[in-house]
């Protein structure tokens, strides 16, 4: 029986320029992959129209089992101290279980 | 003496074109990309060009400029610095970031100038290309050390904000090695190594269609400046007037150095005018996201691509062209 096993969804939007920080993170502490999106929209920091690197953003996400998230966080929080303007929000899912995936 | 005539060629008609079609509100819209695109595409361009003059050029002449060019992007910024905090009076921090803008430059003013001097039939030196290049990043550097600085006196905690020394190494790196500047050198680079006839083969593709281009990359432009006046209103009447103040004092600063330390013509010393002028908006604003992060990116793209591109587009580049007639007597 094929199973899920649940899991968190890190959901980042942010300026394409945080890319490489965002990517170091996600190896850093830990995550199996990460998948990273053009995105365009507008906040705070005005509107990004996406046309140059600069107003261009990306929607970064990677799924961390649970043990793992809080360090993520605390990762993330020190950019946004830092004055980094990103969006952060995680949400529960569930991973389809990969056969040689020894459940956590 | 002003003739506004002067104004239309293509290139500064197209981006009119863009300003006005956002103006009415056309869903008139470039695929994502295509601007980076054409930014890559015009930095080969003008790389490639300049390298091929550059070959026979004498080598002390082309140092000249590079000393000029590190004098005026280390500099450039610290004016605005000193200008934003005492006369705007805004945070140091977003004083920094804009800052770096300005001492900066920007490729596409440069290459409408070209087509401005080119249409008056003006010739004009390599070395500015060269300085093109060579001002891309000092100012990065500066807005850095400045923002830097800035944190430190603000709290006493050395190493607590963000300017760690592994952080700033990287920066650093980071403002030198860009995409811009490697585009730029590297294809200086290869138009003086390469043969002529070796060059032959790809100058078509460089030149020929070079100025439709330019006219391509500044509809976008256009339609990207109309975009920012929705942010006027945040950034304010004083820092408004910044964006079209500093232009002039760096325009004229250029043109000053131009013809009298480097000696260039009308048009080189108009040109090294539009580099003391013009403001980044490719490499700089995402090296401030990363360098200052506590700053408004609103502030800077809304200056740069709102006010100063076009300013220097449609007003600036006829007023430099005729302060370099005026120095030089002409």
């Amino acid at each position: 029986m094929t199973e899920l096993h649940r899991e968190k969804l890190i959901n980042i939007v942010a300026n394409a320029a945080l890319e490489s920080r965002l990517v170091e993170i996600a190896i850093r502490e830990g995550a199996t992959g990460y998948t990273v999106t053009d995105a365009r929209g507008g906040g705070a920091s005005g509107t990004q129209y996406g046309v140059f690197d600069s107003d261009s953003n990306i929607h970064f996400m990677m799924i961390a089992p649970d043990h793992l998230l809080q360090r993520m966080l605390d990762e993330l929080s020190v950019m946004i101290r830092k004055g980094h303007h990103m969006v952060v929000y995680v949400s529960n899912t569930e991973v389809l279980c990969k056969k040689n995936q020894a459940p956590e | 003496m002003f003739n506004l005539s002067n104004l239309f060629i293509p290139a500064i008609l197209f981006f009119a074109l863009g300003f006005v079609s956002r103006l009415i509100r056309s869903d008139l819209k470039f695929p994502p990309d295509l601007a980076k695109a054409l930014s890559i595409y015009l930095l080969v361009g003008i790389g490639l060009h300049g390298g091929m003059e550059l070959a026979h050029s004498p080598i002390n002449s082309a140092l000249d400029a590079i000393g000029v060019a590190l004098l005026l992007g280390f500099g450039l910024p610290l004016i605005a610095y000193a200008i934003l905090i005492w006369l705007v009076r805004i945070d140091a921090l977003n004083a920094s970031a804009i800052a770096a803008h300005y001492g900066s430059v920007s490729a596409g003013t440069f290459l409408t100038a070209i087509a401005y001097l080119k249409s008056q039939g003006i010739s004009y030196e390599s070395y500015p290309v060269i300085m093109l290049a060579v001002m891309e990043s000092p100012a990065i550097i500066v807005g850095l050390l400045l923002a830097k600085f800035s944190r430190r006196a603000e709290s006493n905690n050395a190493g607590a904000a963000a300017g760690s020394n592994g952080e700033i190494k990287r920066l650093l790196h980071e403002a030198v090695t860009n995409g811009s500047v490697v585009l730029l050198f590297g294809s200086m680079l290869i138009g003086v190594i390469a043969s002529p006839t070796n060059l032959a083969g790809i100058t078509p593709f460089f030149s020929d269609i070079f100025m439709g281009a330019l006219c391509l990359f500044l509809l976008e432009m256009g339609m990207d400046a109309a975009r920012r006046i929705d942010e006027f209103r945040h950034v304010g009447l004083l820092l408004l007037g910044f964006g079209i103040a500093m232009p002039i004092i760096g325009g004229a600063i250029g043109v000053f150095v131009g013809h009298t330390v480097l000696a260039l013509s009308v048009g080189g010393a108009a040109l090294v005018g539009v580099l003391g002028a013009s403001a980044s908006y490719i490499a700089v604003p995402p090296a401030m996201r990363l360098a200052v992060p506590e700053a408004n990116p609103s502030f800077y793209l809304t200056l740069s691509l709102g006010v100063t591109f076009p300013f220097n587009v449609l007003l600036g580049i006829p007023l430099y062209f005729h302060m370099a007639k005026a120095i030089a007597g002409v």
